[in-house]
């Protein structure tokens, strides 16, 4: 009865796969010619490297844990889901382990960001930043 | 007369379109227009809080309650409790200097002065200062932290809080074997090795049983932690070492402790492991003790669900034929992570005391918590 009534809660609570979301796009300012991969993407957001390779803070930006871009991104590029993602920065929070974290913000800002700032890395979805000057797109996820 | 008319509706349709085309376009620019100087605006705005949040002190913590149920444990009764309120206080004094702090309320913390004596009295509960320190930030691979911090042992003892972990009871041996706080310095930082890191911890402090008012003998405690991180493994191993010449929490016994930890996540699962030992030689003379624990740990993540198990020992006395000193607690529980800050978890524990053939005491506990950040 109550293994029943777990499973059902489990259902109800959004374990059903979500519909396709779009691609997502891993950004950086254009003028930083860096070459990255996943693995250095993921470092960058699980606090294990918080330099670019001339010495510049990494300034990495998250969307919030609403929007599918993030999803696709998390499980993509950092291997756990954006809630599990999310738990992992408050922990590291609370611990006072916390290096480089990221700041949240959304789409728009994140692009901005990463145009007026050359430290920036943050991934929005492909659609928005497909013919957008002044940003490089390092990884595409989906 | 008609040729004339549909001229003119014609000359009229075409002017309407074009009045249309027109609005529509001059829509499309001011709704673009506007769109930008929203963007702007919010940009100007994270840039303001952002400044603010520089110069100000950032308030945070975290809260837990938990309902409780037991068998088999004479004294023990049902009951709620009010187990933590923690007040965190951070602050970035400076581009690389940075404050921190924890204050603790437990158990519903009450103290209040008597309306005559003109001292106060103390009561139920508790207020702690789980920590205080300042870090300075001087790159990744060196850092300085000056105060009281959580001692680095393990996992568990650094990952404790209970918003995110999956029981509100730790592992037993945890805070038993290497201390819960270091009042002391510590360096600490990251070290890049090839396609892996390499985190390490080395302090030195006054060492357990001591108050924050200083140390009672002259031998500092000193310890170290080293945690290698495969990253495309989701893998952690490492290893703590701690030692304490004057133990002034164990009668000032000779203490040397050291222990092993491991965690790899893969698929959705989760597995923790930690063993640690102490070796206690007491300050008069005497055979030594002994105290070892370990613990198991798997957890299955599923969506905004965690379900896990734990094989946990300990034994307070290991090396005495004598006594049977050897705990075994079982675990099963499930969380639900209502957001990435809040957590409800069901826990139950099955006690296996060596010494108590008969009894098999179990805790079932109910429990929320919430972290008041973000």
């Amino acid at each position: 009865m109550w293994a029943t009534r777990i499973m059902l809660m489990v259902v109800v609570s959004g374990v059903v796969a979500p519909a396709q979301a779009e691609p997502v796009a891993v950004i950086v300012n254009s003028e930083n010619t860096q070459a990255l991969s996943s693995a250095d993407v993921r470092n960058m957001y699980e606090d294990n490297v918080i330099v670019w390779s001339n010495g510049d803070p990494v300034r990495p930006y998250h969307l919030s844990t609403k929007s599918d871009a993030r999803e696709v991104f998390s499980k993509n590029v950092l291997d756990k889901s954006a809630m599990a993602a999310a738990r992992f920065w408050a922990n590291k929070k609370i611990t006072n382990t916390a290096k480089n974290p990221p700041e949240t913000s959304n789409e728009l800002l994140v692009i901005n960001e990463v145009l007026r700032n050359r430290q920036a890395i943050g991934y929005v979805p492909l659609a928005m930043v497909k013919k957008q000057d002044g940003v490089r797109i390092v990884l595409t996820v989906e | 007369m008609k040729l004339r008319n549909y001229l003119a509706a014609g000359v009229a349709t075409g002017f309407g379109v074009l009045f249309v085309n027109g609005a529509a376009c001059a829509d499309d620019a001011l709704e673009q227009r506007v769109r930008k100087l929203e963007t702007e605006l919010q940009l100007s705005r994270e840039e303001i809080q952002q400044s603010r949040q520089q110069q100000d002190v950032d308030v945070s913590g975290y809260v837990d309650f938990e309902y409780s149920g037991y068998s088999e444990t004479p004294g023990k009764e049902s009951a709620f409790r009010l187990h933590h309120l923690s007040l965190f206080f951070t602050k970035q004094l400076a581009e690389k200097w940075r404050f921190f702090s924890e204050i603790e309320y437990e158990d519903g913390s009450n103290f209040e002065g008597p309306e005559t004596a003109g001292v106060l009295k103390s009561d139920d509960g508790k207020i702690f200062v789980e920590a205080v320190n300042t870090d300075f930030l001087y790159d990744s691979r060196a850092n300085l932290r000056v105060g009281r911090f959580f001692t680095p042992a393990g996992i568990w003892s650094i990952d404790h809080y209970p918003p995110f972990v999956p029981t509100q009871v730790r592992p037993q041996h945890i805070r038993k074997i290497f201390p819960q706080l270091v009042d002391g310095l510590m360096v600490y930082g990251t070290l890049p090795a090839g396609d892996s890191f390499v985190n390490y911890d080395a302090y030195i402090g006054n060492g357990e049983g001591n108050s924050g008012a200083g140390d009672s003998n002259s031998e500092k405690a000193l310890g170290a932690k080293i945690s290698v991180v495969f990253p495309a493994l989701d893998l952690e191993v490492g290893g703590t070492i701690y030692r304490d010449e004057k133990d002034t929490g164990n009668a000032n016994a000779d203490k040397t402790a050291a222990g092993v930890h491991a965690k790899l996540s893969a698929g959705g699962f989760t597995g923790q492991f930690e063993y640690a030992a102490a070796d206690l030689t007491p300050a008069g003379g005497g055979s030594d003790d002994e105290v070892e624990g370990w613990y198991l740990q798997i957890l299955y993540d599923l969506s905004n669900w965690t379900f896990g198990l734990r094989h946990d020992v300990y034994d307070s006395d290991k090396d005495n034929p004598v006594t049977l000193t050897e705990d075994t607690v079982n675990s099963v529980f499930v969380n639900y992570h209502v957001s990435p800050t809040m957590v409800i978890k069901l826990e139950h524990h099955v006690t296996d005391d060596a010494s108590d053939p008969v009894n098999d005491p179990t805790q079932t506990m109910a429990s929320m918590a919430i972290f008041l950040g973000d």
